[in-house]
């Protein structure tokens, strides 16, 4: 049974879903699969993992699905399941309801030379109402440098552009590197004149999913930017990082951009 | 969601995939693995990679039956996506731990996915608390 509600909340649930970082999702006009997260988990350069692309299904059922990746840059392996060899498919089968979640699966190794995150063009192919698709969806892979002992990364280096007027909430993202940090806080320590304002109008915000990041694990750090009587240009925000290593306080100072744009028309 | 094998061939397939515990199996249209411990293994690079979240999040401890594992499962969809695993074992693991520390088995979790290709009513629920947890902003 199919349910218009079931349509509905999924069409709204993908219109204000985006993980796990500030990406939007791109504008697509087939709603009856939906892809939940253009941004996956960071990997560290030189490293191999598997990372998982996250759909929802939204008007009926999409059967035999399969995702593969094409033409990945030079040195960018990508590796499927075994029990599906050239292709990759839904953790639980092959076939996507309407209304339901499930996930993808792909195993990929960024070359040590990555100095930048790297793009994935996505093929999905499923037969929906018993027609055959094909959608194509480009996800981005966030790359993190690995000098030894950290424990931390910061991913995000630009929060984009906001227009002059205007207040957008950005974020910064963090890779997990070791086993668990715990009360994660970030505070701007200068914004260049810009204001900052943080969730709940605190003092500082935490990350969207909880306070602890994990090894392996990527969450975003918001705060609003309201660019109101600012001029146009960049602007360098410095960022503090400060969480508990098991009883140890730490510190991780850090930056990011961001450009005031004057609207146009 | 539909279940493609006979109840024989997937207990069968449990085996064999769990006997393999360093190969790739899982995603695609044959069962999970049942069982597998979390794994944590060290990159080329020296990065211990995750095996699972190191504690399940903590749940409203009134849920009970398929209100908790729609719960579960929602969160599990949100969280997977924030996960680098090292291997599939690694991230089927992860999805046991959780289940597990709420008292769940695979063979419910099973149960509970082949209701929900069934009941509007569980997807939606699914639908909304994957919202209240996951929706960004």
């Amino acid at each position: 049974m199919r349910t218009r509600i079931i349509l509905l909340l999924a069409a709204i649930l993908m219109v204000t879903t985006a993980l796990p970082a500030a990406a939007a999702p791109k504008p697509d006009v087939d709603k009856d699969v939906e892809l939940t997260n253009y941004e996956t988990a960071a990997i560290v350069a030189g490293d191999s993992a598997w990372i998982a692309l996250n759909w929802v299904g939204g008007g009926g059922d999409a059967e035999n699905f399969q995702l593969v990746v094409k033409k990945p840059d030079p040195g960018v392996e990508i590796r499927y399941p075994d029990n599906t060899g050239t292709y990759t498919s839904l953790w639980a089968d092959d076939m996507l309801s309407d209304g339901e979640y499930d996930f993808t699966a792909v195993h990929v190794t960024v070359p040590y030379s990555a100095g930048s995150d790297i793009k994935l063009l996505f093929t999905l192919t499923y037969d929906h109402a018993g027609k055959p698709k094909t959608r194509s969806f480009n996800v981005r892979v966030p790359v993190v440098q690995y000098a030894g002992g950290e424990d931390l990364q910061q991913v995000t280096e630009s929060l984009g552009e906001v227009s002059l007027g205007e207040s957008a909430w950005v974020g910064v993202s963090y890779a997990g590197l070791a086993p668990r940090l715990d009360d994660f806080q970030l505070t701007v320590t200068d914004a260049g004149g810009l204001p900052i304002v943080y969730p709940a109008d605190g003092s500082s915000t935490s990350l969207h999913h909880n306070a602890r990041l994990e090894d392996g694990e990527t969450d975003v750090a918001r705060f609003r930017v309201d660019a109101y009587d600012v001029e146009p240009g960049t602007y360098t925000i410095q960022i503090l990082a400060t969480y508990r290593k098991d009883a140890t306080p730490v510190e991780l100072t850090g930056s990011v951009k961001l450009v005031v744009v004057t609207p146009t028309g | 969601m539909k279940r493609h094998l006979p109840a024989a061939l997937l207990t069968f397939g449990i085996l064999l995939v769990s006997a393999c515990s360093a190969s790739d199996q899982a995603a695609g249209p044959t069962t999970p693995v049942d069982n597998v411990a979390p794994t944590s293994t060290t990159s080329a690079s020296g990065v211990q990679l995750a095996a699972e979240p190191v504690s399940p999040p903590e749940l409203d401890g009134n849920l009970t039956g398929d209100d908790l594992l729609v719960v579960i499962e929602a969160r599990w969809m949100c969280d997977v996506q924030r996960f680098a695993y090292s291997d599939l074992n690694a991230m089927n693991g992860a999805l046991t731990e959780r289940l597990s520390a709420h008292g769940f088995g695979q063979t419910d979790y099973d149960t509970f996915k082949a209701d929900l290709e069934i009941r509007v009513d569980l997807r939606e629920q699914v639908l909304v608390e994957y919202d209240a947890y996951c929706t960004d902003g």
